[in-house]
């Protein structure tokens, strides 16, 4: 049982076993603790690692997670110039007013008997991007389940027929779109939830009745969401 | 020998669920959100390292008017909108008593990028870095920009927006502005808060 003491490669010495020991234990115990006790720390890393985009200039990534690639035969956009000779036109998405916000709101309400999910984004933003996969594989599960689906993009109204149909067409996003057209957003933010700053992204389910019963601001949790779909579409 | 293993592994685990505990409790506090400083309360005095890494308090930042302190970020296109409308709040009414001191909460946002930003921006007012966003916790601020803005005696009478587009030629209400001449005139600020759209803050927890 008896083991030679290790030599320490810089200075020739003997390191006494029974002095190594209990340092060493106790930084394996302080990291196991650690690690313990930080959760899914994990998750948001890889996530918050990933590159961010130049300002205001959403560049269209090789690959992502969950995306569905551009069908064969058209022409998969790499560039961010629609005008760009060669360019496969992108069909314009609709502009919403704040009366239009408040009408699709109104979706959730009596007499309507579809839940309404609500997610507001835009291309310039990173997180909001990153839930988009998610959000597109949702809207594809619940769709004939009984939920009303609306993604309403707060780019600058000139990308209704740029940067934002580019996105979700690379995406293969199905989901009511629209991009809000307003010169004060304010009325919007407190229509949709008072309790909202206007951070983004944000998302929120209304019931059958137009109550809000999920709300999350930053990049959604799927499995929470979810959740919260599969009871309101269970109500009755 | 193997007694002594058992035992020494028996220390480690000791060890490893002690220390854990220990974690365990700061997280929790710093999940556990208190409400946010609200209109007419008094902001508490607390300390941020700059991106040089100096430290300076609330106290020694205040302005003898009041004070402004807006989140800001340097990868946020709407806190990048406002990069030249915060420089120049800063220049146009530092001589009238107010500071404004930016604050960048963002956990993805090291302090290198943060100096380096401002530099590359012209943004030559105070810039502290939030590390582990607890000023931004205990303001309850959410995204970037986001702005407070504090009287003489520290008190919040103002937080929100700068004003209500990000393009500057479409600005038509500038509730800050208006809260910093009211200020000055010895009135109450007739719109305590306004919301626009931002990025959120990424946060360390």
């Amino acid at each position: 049982m008896s083991r030679k003491p290790r030599r320490l490669a810089a200075t020739g010495r003997r390191r006494k076993p029974a002095a190594v020991w209990p340092r060493r234990a106790l930084a394996f115990a302080l990291a196991l603790g650690a690690v313990w006790a930080s959760g899914d720390a994990r998750v948001r890393t890889s996530a918050s690692a990933r590159a961010a985009a130049p300002d205001g200039v959403y560049q269209p990534k090789r690959k992502a997670r969950g995306v569905r690639r551009v069908p064969r035969g058209r022409k998969a956009r790499t560039g961010t110039d629609a005008t760009a000779p060669g360019a496969t036109a992108v069909a314009p998405v609709p502009l919403l007013d704040a009366e239009g916000v408040k009408r699709l709101l109104a979706r959730g309400a009596p007499p309507n008997d579809r839940p309404l999910l609500v997610n507001f984004w835009a291309t310039w933003c990173e997180p909001c991007r990153e839930e988009f996969p998610d959000l597109i594989k949702i809207n594809r599960d619940y769709d004939a389940r009984g939920l009303e689906f609306a993604a309403i993009s707060v780019d600058d109204p000139a990308e209704a027929n740029r940067g934002v149909p580019r996105f979700l067409r690379e995406l293969g996003a199905t989901m009511p779109a629209y991009v809000l057209n307003v010169t004060d957003s304010e009325p919007v933010i407190n229509a949709v939830d008072p309790t909202w700053g206007g951070e983004l992204p944000a998302t929120f389910l209304f019931d059958r009745q137009g109550r809000v019963v999920y709300q999350h601001k930053g990049r959604v949790k799927p499995a929470a969401l979810r959740a919260a779909i599969d009871k309101v579409t269970s109500d009755k | 020998m193997n007694r002594l293993h058992a035992s020494g592994l028996t220390l480690v685990l000791a060890l490893a669920f002690a220390s854990g505990a220990l974690f365990v409790p700061a997280r929790a506090g710093a999940a556990d959100t208190t409400a946010p400083v609200a209109i007419g309360a008094t902001v508490e005095d607390f300390t941020l390292p700059d991106a040089d890494g100096r430290a300076h308090t609330l106290a020694s930042l205040k302005g003898k008017a009041g004070t402004v302190l807006i989140f800001i970020a340097t990868r946020c296109p709407v806190s990048n909108a406002y990069n030249e409308r915060m420089e120049k709040l800063y220049q146009d009414y530092k001589a009238r008593g107010f500071n404004v001191v930016g604050i960048n909460a963002n956990v993805s946002e090291p302090a290198t990028e943060v100096k380096e930003h401002a530099a590359a921006k012209g943004l030559t007012f105070t810039i502290l870095k939030d590390n582990g966003n607890r000023v931004a916790d205990r303001l309850g601020a959410e995204r970037t920009p986001e702005a407070y803005v504090l009287d003489a005696a520290g008190r919040l009478v103002y937080h929100g927006r700068i004003d209500n587009a990000q393009n500057a030629t479409n600005v038509t209400a500038s509730e800050l502005r208006d809260a910093l001449d009211a200020l000055l005139a010895g009135k109450p600020v007739a719109k305590t808060e306004a919301k626009a759209f931002g990025c959120s803050i990424k946060r360390a927890s």
